[in-house]
């Protein structure tokens, strides 16, 4: 029925997948929430978005093995309020073979299984990119928080926390791919600030000027769309997400 | 003025106590090495019973060295600033240096009343470019607050003017 050669180069994949070089334990944690998802199939609402992930990957991946296989792991590892879990004793009764060749035969299936749960979680790993442009969700809002802090950098430059430090050269990187003009249209507006650091009204900028009031603040907030291009490419160059990760871990 | 500079310009004028404050503390910790017990302890532990604990020589002598060789180091710095300070303190015209001794002359609780005046400038610039010089010389860090390069940023007017140098001198000092 089983042929325990076939699953000889699986165990080999199955470590080099594996970031824990354990990957029979984890196998073991994906399969135990098998029969959670049984007994609730018909009600959705119960699942949160990640474990919806989890249980189609899990049953995605099932698909992949022979039936004979499945009916071997649905046996052991499908529990739920009426069929408690079976041991290996009663399971190698069953099947009329003895235990040591059944746990042999179990390991092999795990592993096999392993390799084809880890092909199918990476296909649901993949985001949709987002390219950053002038007209992407929230382009002004964006980069108007970092230019509202532009005075603030540069007054208290001796004295930057480490994620300040990280905004500061979003901004600054940012600033400085435009041209010299459009960083002194935006430095009027979030430069010159008073002593207890409020921004100018528009219209006292507009009167400056001699524009009018609807005029600069479509031409205000076009430059501050055309920068968010930029400000998205130094985030993602700059910003250290994991900056306090180590920190949480001790 | 801000209270940090006045401050820097006060350890200046005061580096004397606080030499003699680390020779104090150097003598402290020889005598407190010279003078604990060398001879072991007993102890009671619940699972090993009564057991001996020796005087660990190693942790013990390292440790020891690290800190004096710290004090030391940290005496040479300050007795070379006071060299570089007082050559400066030379060349000062007398009744400048007479107002700043009379001014800084104060208790730590005061000395955000100081009053200030032009000469003051000169003083911590000089200091500035002693940490400098200081910083290369015993390959320290040299911290934001005592660069140069980053006082003069934070210390300009944010006009019109100013925008393009303190623009390219930002982008240096961030490393962009």
């Amino acid at each position: 029925m089983f042929n325990i050669n076939d699953y000889s180069e699986y165990k080999r994949k199955a470590f080099d997948l594996s970031d824990h070089n354990d990957p029979l334990s984890e196998v073991e944690s994906y399969l135990s929430s098998w029969g959670h998802f049984t007994d609730f199939t018909n009600q959705d609402e119960i699942f949160s978005r990640k474990e919806k992930r989890e249980a189609k990957i899990l049953f995605d991946s099932l698909h992949l093995l022979t039936m004979e296989e499945i009916t071997l792991l649905k046996c052991k590892y499908e529990t739920s309020i009426d069929k408690p879990l079976i041991t290996d004793d009663e399971l190698a009764r069953l099947y009329c073979i003895p235990l040591i060749e059944l746990k042999e035969i179990m390991q092999g299936v795990l592993y096999k299984y392993y390799c084809y749960y880890k092909k199918e979680e990476e296909n649901y790993r993949e985001k949709p990119i987002k390219v950053a442009n002038k007209y992407s969700k929230g382009a002004a809002k964006k980069s108007r928080y970092y230019l509202l802090k532009w005075a603030y950098f540069e007054k208290n430059i001796t004295s930057l926390t480490v994620r300040e430090e990280q905004q500061a050269k979003v901004l600054f990187s940012a600033l400085q791919k435009i041209s010299v003009e459009e960083r002194n249209f935006l430095a009027q507006k979030y430069r010159y600030v008073d002593e207890e650091g409020n921004t100018k009204t528009d219209e006292a900028i507009a009167e400056e000027n001699n524009m009018e009031l609807i005029h600069y603040r479509s031409s205000k907030t076009e430059k501050l769309r055309g920068l968010y291009k930029y400000i998205a490419e130094a985030e993602a160059e700059f910003t250290d997400r994991d900056l306090f990760k180590e920190i949480n871990l001790l | 003025m801000n209270y940090e500079q006045k401050e820097l310009i006060h350890a200046y004028l005061n580096l004397d106590k606080q030499i003699h404050r680390q020779e104090k503390r150097r003598e402290f910790f020889e005598m407190e090495f010279r003078h604990q017990n060398y001879s072991g302890s007993t102890r009671f532990c619940s699972n090993e019973g009564v057991s001996f604990q020796g005087f660990k020589v190693d942790l013990k002598v390292s440790n020891h060295i690290d800190r004096m060789n710290a004090i030391e180091s940290k005496i040479s710095r300050l007795k070379r600033k006071k060299h570089y300070f007082n050559r400066f303190l030379m060349t000062m015209e007398s009744s400048n240096l007479k107002s700043i001794k009379r001014r800084y002359d104060v208790n730590y609780n005061v000395i955000d009343d100081i009053q200030t005046l032009g000469s003051d400038r000169k003083v911590l610039d000089e200091i500035l470019e002693i940490e400098e010089a200081i910083s290369h010389e015993f390959n320290t860090e040299l911290p934001r607050e005592l660069n140069k390069k980053f006082v003069s940023i934070a210390e300009a007017e944010l006009t019109e003017e100013t925008i393009e140098s303190s623009f390219e001198a930002m982008l240096e000092a961030l490393g962009v």
